[in-house]
């Protein structure tokens, strides 16, 4: 059996419903940052795939740009992690919840 | 080793360690779950005739930004998550069935996606990056010179947000 | 790929604006914290040399077509937002200057992410392909999560950040699988490529479900129901110039992003996409209001009120096709920018004076104490309602109409009900404002706030009064549907 197109995609898919249940359900900060993390190379490997699939290779430069905004994204995350440690003791984040929802 | 047993092994070790990650409650051990998840999607790229992205993906995912988390984990030394009883059960149903519901319908549409064609494909050398550098500082430079931009925002503010400040 | 001496100029805002951000940031660590005013003074300066930049490119012959290899283009339509976004930014730094000014965190960084925010925001509007679209969506993301956080040692203002970082990550990532679907269907990104190869193709589920994410992304970063949970918390949290800064500038660009992709890239499916916003119009308002009725809490009520206006702003994109096509929608965004702004700039001032502006009972006696600002606050909640003669009523009357034109009688007919509900929790703060009565010494206000709020009511009151010529100049910036 060869590899087709679809199997990238049917882990694509799986890897980006990994990350979604897990922002969805985890409480710890940095989980849910690094669920952000594993839907963006979920993305990717989308991206590339096509991009295979096309023989385009704007799925590969468009994926350069997604690794360096999710470079980006991780740092300002990381900084809003150690702003909120400083101040509450915990990464959990059911527990930053002084505003009545 | 066929293509097939190396995306085999890659795909199967993206998706377990994928899962370790999320259910981990350890968060130094998530972390690393999440490299060895990286790694294999590197493998991926290249069986996707894409090394240029596998090699990016080795140096900038696994290498800083990762490595980056675990400066913080170290620096904060985050004790590991009590585990706690889940108390929006509603929320946690809602979700999954919202997710299964997006699963069914992605998986039957993909179905419908050329599952007939084989990946490789003759026009695209594999391993050339002049093309991919062509392109991105071309076609896509305006994109390219706003991402330095963000990147220099990012670098701001996580100075910004991150640097001790005395009270008033 | 060539690039002509005209393509620079019709850049030179985003330029412009980026070189502002660069010298702000560098010259910054030069001044103190006493002398720090001198920043904002320069920040209003450039964005003002931005807003006459994009001022003489609206009279500008070469523009229109797209530029830099079909990634930019500067039509009408991109102008009237990049005005609007840019007066936004500067009302947002009027709005600032005191309030940042007496808190202990350093001005220059500020101003330099605010503007890197506007970089993203202009871009995003000039945005003709998905790829640069999204990059210019998530500059402008970042930037603003920075900006949420900025009080960082008010916890509320770090949870707000925390609560924008996790759903606006999470929305972009939804985006970015919708995009990668469309670009695995059709193998390209350039919006009117987009629309030419659709137009021959059949329809398929993949593209539907990718298109689908991609509504679900921008829908986020709009704050409609269902995906607007993230709303009254980050607007409670956030510094408040910032909030009224993200109730408007922010939206703006996304309200521009979600009209041009739909009409410029996917024309072909209006009926499915055109179904599904006009239902999630429809719950917006209805959420929106019933929610605001239920707060007593100012920022939180004016979080739900903003969402109701997203629901009603969302009426305007439905013109597809009709001879009103985007006019609703400009003509409301024109009023909302500057009567949504102006009350929240009425919440700083408060903020300024001490008073927490949290429950509607700080705003007891506001006319007895000051009448300008009563007065003024007075205008926009009329105007939020929609009473003639404001400028929200205006936006309401060509939203409504636009809807009506498409053929969505019943939702017009329910953001008239809406619209008549909404007074009851509006009309509370103008209760508390002239009929209860508080002590407390005159309230005055700094100059620069001052300007601010005063230029968002003349603009409320001169559109509302004397609407022709706007409405008649807005008209020739509709996109126009292929």
């Amino acid at each position: 059996m060869t590899i087709t197109i679809n199997h990238f995609l049917v882990v694509s898919f799986l890897l980006f419903s990994i990350g979604l249940l897990g922002v969805l359900v985890r409480r710890n900060f940095l989980t849910v940052l690094m669920s952000v993390e594993l839907m963006l190379n979920a993305v990717n490997l989308n991206l590339i795939a096509f991009s295979r699939r096309l023989s385009d290779l704007t799925g590969q430069v468009f994926s350069v740009f997604v690794i360096t905004i999710a470079a980006g994204e991780a740092a300002i995350g990381l900084a809003l992690t150690i702003s909120l440690f400083r101040q509450r003791r915990t990464l959990n984040v059911e527990d930053a919840n002084t505003m009545q929802g | 080793m066929t293509p097939r047993l190396v995306f085999d092994v890659a795909a199967g070790l993206a998706i377990l360690f994928a899962c370790v990650m999320v259910v981990h409650r350890h968060p130094v051990k998530s972390v690393l779950a999440l490299v060895v998840s990286f790694f294999a999607l590197a493998v991926t790229y290249v069986l996707l005739a894409a090394p240029l992205i596998a090699a990016v993906q080795v140096i900038v995912y696994a290498g800083a930004i990762l490595v980056l988390f675990l400066f913080v984990l170290m620096l904060l030394n985050v004790p590991e998550e009590v585990r706690q009883t889940p108390d929006r059960p509603i929320h946690q149903a809602l979700s999954a069935g919202a997710i299964v519901a997006f699963a069914a319908a992605l998986l039957a549409s993909l179905r419908a996606y050329g599952a007939t064609r084989a990946a490789p494909s003759a026009e695209l050398p594999p391993g050339d990056l002049a093309p991919v550098a062509r392109l991105l500082f071309s076609d896509h430079f305006l994109s390219f010179e706003a991402l330095s931009i963000l990147l220099l925002a990012a670098l701001v503010g996580s100075f910004v947000l991150a640097r001790r400040e005395e009270s008033p | 790929m060539k690039v002509s001496a005209s393509d620079w100029l019709l850049l030179s805002p985003e330029l412009f604006l980026t070189a502002a951000g660069l010298l702000i940031l560098s010259i910054s660590a030069f001044f103190d914290k006493a002398k720090e005013e001198f920043l904002a003074f320069l920040t209003l300066l450039f964005v003002g040399v931005a807003i006459g930049l994009v001022a003489f490119l609206s009279g500008y012959g070469g523009r229109g077509a797209p530029i830099f290899a079909g990634m930019f283009i500067v039509d009408n339509f991109a102008i009237f937002f990049k005005l609007l976004m840019l007066v936004s930014i500067a009302l947002t730094v009027l709005a600032s200057i005191q309030f940042v000014g007496r808190a202990p965190y350093p001005a220059g960084d500020y101003y330099a992410l605010l503007l890197f925010t506007g970089v993203g925001m202009l871009f995003m509007v000039s945005g003709n392909n998905l790829v640069s679209i999204y990059v210019a969506l998530e500059l402008m993301a970042l930037s603003s999560y920075i900006l949420a956080g900025y009080f960082k040692l008010e916890i509320k203002s770090t949870e707000a950040a925390l609560k924008y970082f996790v759903l606006g990550a999470f929305s972009s990532g939804v985006l970015l699988y919708g995009l990668s679907l469309v670009y695995g269907i059709a193998g390209r990104m350039g919006l009117p490529d987009l629309a030419k190869l659709f137009e021959s193709q059949a329809k398929s589920n993949l593209l539907l479900v990718g298109i689908l994410l991609i509504l679900a992304g921008l829908l986020f970063k709009i704050a409609a129901v269902p995906f607007h949970v993230w709303t009254p918390d980050v607007y409670e949290g956030s510094p408040t110039p910032v909030t009224a800064f993200f109730s408007v500038g922010p939206k703006l660009a996304a309200y521009a992003i979600l009209a041009r992709i739909f009409y410029v890239g996917f024309p072909k499916f209006h009926a499915d996409w055109g179904l599904i916003i006009a239902l999630v119009s429809a719950a917006t308002m209805v959420f929106g209001n019933v929610a605001a009725l239920l707060q007593t809490n100012v920022k939180r009520m004016l979080a739900y009120s903003s969402i109701a206006h997203a629901g009603y702003a969302l009426m305007g994109v439905l013109g597809f096709r009709t001879e009103f096509g985007l006019w609703g929608i400009l003509v409301y965004l024109l009023a909302y920018t500057f009567m949504n702004f102006g009350v929240f700039a009425l919440v700083v001032f408060l903020e300024t004076k001490g008073y927490a502006a949290e429950s509607v009972a700080d705003f007891n006696g506001l006319a007895r104490r000051n009448m300008t600002a009563a007065v003024v606050m007075l205008v926009f909640l009329l105007s939020l309602a929609g009473i003639p003669p404001t400028a929200g009523f205006i936006g309401k009357y060509y939203l409504f109409t636009s809807a009506m034109k498409a053929g969505y009688a019943w939702l017009a007919v329910l953001a008239v009900l809406m619209s008549a509900l909404s007074l009851f929790y509006y009309f509370r703060i103008a209760a508390a404002m002239f009929f209860s009565e508080a002590e407390g010494a005159p309230l005055k206000s700094s100059y620069a706030l001052t300007a601010a709020v005063l230029i968002c009511a003349a603009a409320t009151v001169i559109v509302g009064v004397a609407p022709q010529p706007f409405v008649e100049m807005l008209r020739a910036c509709v996109i126009k549907a292929p």
